[in-house]
């Protein structure tokens, strides 16, 4: 309290100090603690991966991650609903792979911050969830056998997978591990079934090999993912000012004044929590759906019941870590009628780089988020299960644009641009 | 972070006579009883709102965390004379945040660990803000509760 006092003496005799730069006066010591709380911070481990941190497992993990041998037409990756170009988004409403999907591709900007993965929170870590985009038959359209086979006749794919994870499973023996295969999916037609077929047709000691070899490739993919992490943000920057009191040009005026909002009477801060500005959890906000009518999407209901059934999850024989936190949250997961309608709050960094926003990219720009958690105009109520603790926070035209120049400023430092595309070689050159 | 907490009137028990076994000393063991006395809990105590039944309780871990997983170990007594209650008890404890009208995302585990001892494990209070600990004793058919105010900020 002295130091500010001081501080505002100084500026009052000082003329050359301009208003904007007071920062340490212009902020009470609450919300200098509440933006603390939103400072970087690293990525937390994930002991269900033990491959998380290895290099080599990253490496091949960016190699296909590019790839898009991997999916039915030769022509989906992971990096076509998650360019590095458009924020590891891909610009559209709802994520368009072999066919069309039903909701928005997430940004994977701290993506291995999360504890729950897709809109619904059906998988419970980052390597669960890579593996449901190659077989999806709206994403890439894949199966897990036509997948191990082309890594297998690949001698490039082959050498980096077996340094890394051992040798395959003897792949060449058609009649034990047939072309293409994997197990039934809710989403499939009857086109699929013969992949069904032929996976049931199949050992299970040699299924259990497969699904090994399946989740190693899933693991050297989320070993990639972890390392995209935002740093070095104007915000992030502006915060280390602030706790060492010193005079911040590194957020303007109207992005300052959108901060005070973010952790003041807008309530961002109650989903949009902590250092990846999200909670992790799941809240109805009752966003229209695309093409108008009611909320149709389970979200939320679907997925605690799907996460607990997942053979890939935490708890699960693929996991590193069985016993460990991860697993006890599944274990523990409720599943309430509470939860329907409810998506997973996204975190906010890099946000201005992946409009369309919400969980079918309805509103297009964060101008447009900003105006609907002003008005609720068009919001739908689940029945009685809309979030209480939303008002409408009826900003003024400056509120909306100060909120929207703060979420600009969570953007921050670009990614080496060694990191954005396909190395020449799943072997790295240091090998 | 602050928590409303109810104390026993200790003064009011020994006004009325109220006799205290000493729970520190672990009860006598058999060689037909290898189960352990486990040790008294070090923790908040807190009065159902009829005064029947005393609860202490200690959380782990301590302060409760944020959007983690915690447990709870709980001791249920008598209010009247401090002995703690059998295992025609039971106990169910929550926590929801009544302004938002919703409560927890995780459904916890509570297994009996000791005359009138439980643990509860599981609980996770995901947003920031005021939330209420309930703790539910039946017995004989009729439930007492026990609250708590519990700030994270």
């Amino acid at each position: 309290m002295n130091r500010s006092r001081a501080i505002i003496v100084m500026a009052a005799s000082s003329a050359a100090v301009a208003a904007s730069q007071d920062d340490a006066a212009r902020f009470t010591s609450e919300e200098r603690r509440l933006i603390a709380q939103h400072v970087a911070q690293p990525m937390p481990s994930d002991p269900t991966n033990r491959f998380t941190d290895d290099p080599a497992a990253a490496h091949l993990g960016q190699y296909l991650f590019y790839d898009t041998r991997f999916s039915s037409n030769g022509e989906v990756s992971c990096a076509t609903c998650h360019d590095p170009a458009k924020g590891f988004s891909d610009g559209k409403q709802v994520g368009e792979g072999v066919g069309t999907l039903t909701r928005h591709s997430q940004s994977l900007w701290n993506a291995a911050a999360n504890h729950w993965f897709f809109w619904d929170g059906r998988a419970d870590s980052l390597w669960a969830q890579a593996l449901q985009p190659m077989e999806h038959p709206l994403e890439a359209d894949g199966s897990r056998l036509a997948i191990a086979h082309a890594v297998h006749d690949d001698p490039a794919l082959r050498q980096a997978y077996e340094r890394i994870f051992g040798s395959m499973p003897g792949l060449d023996d058609a009649a034990r591990f047939p072309a293409a295969g994997r197990p039934a999916l809710s989403a499939d037609d009857e086109s699929h079934e013969p992949l069904h077929r032929a996976w049931a047709s199949m050992a299970s000691e040699d299924q259990a090999a497969v699904n090994r070899l399946f989740v190693n490739l899933a693991k050297a993919i989320a070993a990639y993912e972890r390392r995209l992490v935002s740093t070095d943000s104007p915000f992030d920057r502006f915060a280390r000012d602030l706790q060492q009191g010193v005079p911040s040009s590194q957020l303007s005026l109207t992005a300052q004044r959108g901060l005070k909002l973010f952790i003041g009477r807008a309530n961002c801060r109650l989903c949009h929590a902590g250092a990846n500005f999200t909670d992790g959890e799941f809240h109805l906000t009752g966003v229209p759906p695309l093409g108008g009518g009611p909320l149709h999407d389970a979200g939320r209901y679907d997925g605690a019941r799907l996460v607990q059934n997942d053979p890939f999850n935490a708890p699960g024989p693929f996991s590193d870590d069985p016993d460990g936190r991860a697993s006890r949250r599944v274990r523990f997961l409720r599943r309430s009628p509470e939860q329907w309608g409810q998506f997973k709050t996204p975190g906010l960094r890099h946000v201005a780089e992946s409009p369309p926003y919400m969980h079918q990219g309805q509103f297009e720009s964060l101008e447009a988020v900003v105006r609907f958690y002003s008005t609720l105009e068009g919001a739908r109520s689940g029945g009685h299960h809309r979030e209480a603790f939303f008002q409408p926070l009826n900003l003024s035209e400056e509120e909306v644009a100060d909120l929207v120049a703060f979420l600009e400023s969570l953007t921050g430092a670009r990614l080496p641009e060694h990191l954005l595309r396909q190395p020449v070689s799943p072997i790295p050159t240091d090998w | 972070m602050t928590r409303a907490v109810r104390l026993i009137g200790v003064l009011g028990l020994l006004a009325v006579g109220a006799c205290r076994p000493d729970t520190a000393a672990p009860r006598s063991q058999s060689a037909e009883d290898p189960t352990p006395t486990p040790a008294p809990i070090e923790g908040e105590s807190i009065e159902t709102f009829d005064g029947t039944f005393e609860i202490t309780y200690r959380t782990d871990p301590a302060p409760i965390p944020l959007s983690e997983l915690f447990d709870i170990d709980v001791e249920v007594r008598t209010a009247t004379d401090g002995v703690p209650v059998s295992d025609d008890a039971e106990l169910a404890v929550d926590g929801r945040m009544p302004h938002h009208r919703h409560g927890m995302n995780t459904t916890p585990r509570i297994t009996r660990n000791g005359s009138g001892r439980f643990r509860v494990e599981g609980m996770a209070f995901h947003m920031s803000g005021r939330w209420e600990l309930s703790f539910d004793v039946t017995r004989d058919g009729i439930t007492e509760r026990a609250l708590v105010v519990v700030m994270l900020e």
